[in-house]
């Protein structure tokens, strides 16, 4: 490189580089002025690692050695007061002394003493603060209430000073602290350098070497006596960034941890529920209806069980492919992959059936070739065998193989494997390097900003898939297409209709044209589960929802196990410690919208107070809205009962997580398709239909109400009159 | 009965801080 170019380099250098660098450098200054100690304390600690690595080996190995062991010794530099200490023997004693002193009335006193001058300082603070305060929440709150017309829809002159000062001053910080974060995010060089100064600086490095140093001496010595002096060094060693970090960022990194905690246990109650759910639904049919009155949210649990099945598929044909897998442990499954991988690339396999078709070919070939080794992904099947014993019976390879090919098919299929009439999202993620795809089912952990970018939807349903003699249309390419996966039926007794419905409709089994009664629905439910059984696992599930079992005919129902929504209780949180939370949102609220309504009805503006409020409230609600959309549960009392309507019941229950199911999973007014193309036809609306004149409907309004019943009255009344 | 049940854990948690406080207090003073 030469000078020019050198030159041009250093210009064209994003500058955020040299403030990485300033940085750095800063980084550095604290280790060379403040953190000396740490220079010594690592130098101790190889010491004490070298000295106990020789120690270990010559234990080993028997060699005699004259060196001594370091690593129980003491620091030669200063060390920092601790809350410890020195030795056991102190300990033992300041131990029993804390426990008398614990019980004391003086200290209980000398404790509560030093509350109240805590409290006392907050309370001369808040004293001195308060007058100001009365009169800004007074100035905030008559805002509210002062009537004012004029300027609808503008902001007031305040206002419009401070949003011009924000986005002169916040605006262009915030983004520029933005820009560099994403610039460091992008560069994490820089982040591991940081990481790597201050772990020097905290003794990080110096702690995990003096903990291996103890475990190496400590495996042949067994010294438990002078754990308790490892314990005082590993506090002597913490305390250079206990007392570095001041208190108030002690109290934000707790608060961080403490969230974290507090939201791994909700994932882990999530999860929990999750996978109570997919044990009720494994407990039940392989044909499933959902009931419940309007609004108890029958089509939600429909689409719960079909994500959690969809889910647990892929699992199954994970578990499965594994099974068969050591069934014959040094087959080259990989290159078995790669081949399907091509063939279902080149559409030559995209069932279950062309994949059979696909590996009996290859054995015929293999056949043909006099079982050449090259024809059968190079399988050494002279040295390892052709059989596999299971202990019941004896298993070819080449069934495993056409097993083994169905269910990677069923594994790798990255289109969503629910068949619905109505939509629902899916985004199960596939990650694939090349090798052996993994899913991430993780519903819980999705980020919403992004879930349009990775979502995939379920197939349309086309019920002549269920047809097995007759079907609607004439020529379609996709009626044999379903052998696997979950069917979402919604309303499906609409669909299907019960025995009384079509025999007053008339409808026929000798009937030309294709219906309920000709098509061979039933028939084909009740075989359904052959075509989709893969190393005796039924890759099939047909979950529909209606509001009355009865409505759907009971030929086919009687197959249906029935759950019916008893109850929908209350919301629950699966995070725990958001009390402080809760309260917080419950009177900010309260006291919010109050005001708000009121404010709203007397003025017509924006004014700064009112945006001011509006902003910190509006965070606070954003905050608990996304805590709640993300942790929050519905508990279900469910009742199950056979299809045959027995009226034995048996009580069960099925967790809604707020996060799963409303992710834009589906939309409730999942038909409302229809009824936006009718209302389209209407020239008029609501606002256009007659109302009474009065509370006492007029013979006239009654009329207009096109009634059976208004229409038999109004008979009989011209029929009097005629008579008369 | 929400905003209740909240204060209640609100009050639990200070009484809990005040408990650890007085752990760390007594400590100190040994």
């Amino acid at each position: 490189m030469n000078a020019v170019s050198f030159k041009n380099f250093f210009r064209q250098l994003n500058y955020r580089h040299y403030v990485c660098i300033a940085i750095t450098l800063g980084c550095v200054a604290f280790t060379l002025f403040k953190f000396t100690g740490s220079f010594v304390r690592i130098t101790e600690a190889l010491r004490d690692f070298g000295l106990s690595v020789a120690y270990y080996f010559c234990t080993i190995f028997d060699i005699p050695y004259s060196f001594t062991l370091k690593v129980n010794d003491f620091s030669s530099m200063s060390m920092p007061s601790v809350i410890i200490p020195e030795t056991w023997e102190v300990f033992k004693v300041s131990w029993g002394q804390f426990w008398q002193l614990w019980a004391t009335k003086e200290n209980f006193l000398a404790y509560l003493s030093i509350l109240n001058n805590i409290l006392g300082r907050g309370g001369k603070v808040l004293v001195l603060l308060l007058p100001a305060m009365v009169g800004v929440a007074y100035f905030f709150l008559r805002q509210y209430s002062k009537q004012k017309q004029g300027e609808h829809a503008e902001d007031s002159v305040s206002l419009r000073i401070w949003k011009r000062i924000v986005r002169k001053t916040y605006f262009p910080v915030k983004c520029w602290v933005l820009s560099f974060v994403d610039f460091v995010r992008g560069h994490r060089r820089y982040l591991f350098l940081w990481a790597l100064i201050w772990a020097f600086n905290f003794n990080a490095f110096t702690i995990v070497f003096e903990f291996i140093a103890y475990y190496l001496y400590f495996v042949f010595s067994f010294d438990v006596l002078n754990l308790y002096r490892q314990v005082y060094k590993l506090f002597a060693d913490l305390a250079p960034m206990i007392m570095f970090v001041p208190l108030w960022a002690w109290a934000i990194i707790g608060l961080y941890f403490f969230d974290r905690f507090r939201k791994r246990i909700a994932y882990s109650r999530l999860w929990h529920m999750e996978r109570r759910n997919d044990g009720f639904i494994n407990a039940r049919s392989m044909v499933l209806m959902v009931c419940g009155t309007m609004g108890k949210g029958k089509t939600t649990v429909l689409t719960d069980i079909c994500l959690s099945t969809e889910m647990m598929f892929r699992d199954k044909a994970y578990e499965l492919i594994l099974e068969n897998d050591m069934r014959f442990p040094n087959f080259p499954w990989i290159k078995l992959e790669d081949m399907l991988r091509w063939a279902i690339g080149t559409h030559y396999v995209y069932n279950l059936a062309t994949c059979k078709r696909f590996i009996r070919m290859l054995e015929v070939r293999w056949e043909r070739f006099g079982r050449a080794q090259e024809k059968v992904f190079d399988y050494d099947y002279k040295y390892y065998g052709l059989w596999y014993d299971d202990g019941a019976k004896m298993v070819y390879l080449w069934d495993v193989l056409e097993t083994y090919a169905q269910l990677y098919l069923i594994y790798v299929m990255e289109s969503s494997l629910i068949v619905s009439n109505y939509s629902i999202r899916t985004d199960m993620l596939l990650s694939d390097i090349g090798n052996f795809p993994m899913w991430n089912a993780d519903f819980f952990k999705r980020d919403s900003r992004l879930i349009d970018s990775y979502s995939r939807h379920a197939h349309i349903l086309d019920w002549d898939f269920m047809r097995v003699r007759q079907t609607l249309a004439e020529d379609t390419p996709y009626r044999h297409a379903l052998e696997f996966g979950v069917v979402a039926a919604s309303e499906i007794g609409k669909e299907r209709r019960n025995a009384l419905e079509l025999r007053n409709r008339s409808v026929k089994a000798s009937d030309k044209e294709t219906n309920q009664l000709n098509d061979g629905f039933n028939d084909g439910l009740k075989m359904r589960r052959q075509s989709a059984t893969v190393d005796n696992y039924c890759f099939l599930k047909i979950v529909s929802d209606e509001q009355r079992p009865e409505s759907f005919g009971s030929d086919a129902r009687d197959l249906f196990d029935i759950i019916n929504i008893d109850n929908r209780r209350d919301v629950s949180l699966a995070m725990p410690f958001f009390a402080l939370g809760e309260l917080v949102y419950a009177l900010l609220s309260k006291w919010f919208y109050g005001k708000y309504v009121n404010g709203r009805f007397n003025r017509g503006d924006y004014w700064f107070s009112g945006y001011f409020v509006k902003n910190v409230v509006g965070s606070i609600v954003h905050y608990y809205e996304r805590i709640y959309k993300r942790f929050a549960y519905n508990r279900l009392d469910v009742q199950l009962e056979k299809g045959t309507l027995d009226g034995k019941y048996e009580e069960n229950r099925y967790y809604l997580s707020w996060k799963k199911i409303y992710s834009k999973r589906f939309d409730t007014a999942c038909m409302s398709g229809y009824w936006e193309a009718r209302a389209a036809l209407s020239p008029v609306g609501l606002n256009d239909i007659p109302e009474y004149e009065t509370e006492r409907a007029t013979w006239d309004e009654l009329l207009r109400q096109n009634s059976y019943f208004m229409n038999e009255l109004y008979a009989g009344i011209a029929t009097t009159s005629e008579v008369a | 009965m929400k905003t209740f049940k909240s204060v209640l854990f609100v009050l639990f948690g200070i009484i809990v801080l005040l408990v650890v406080g007085y752990f760390i207090y007594t400590w100190s003073r040994v």
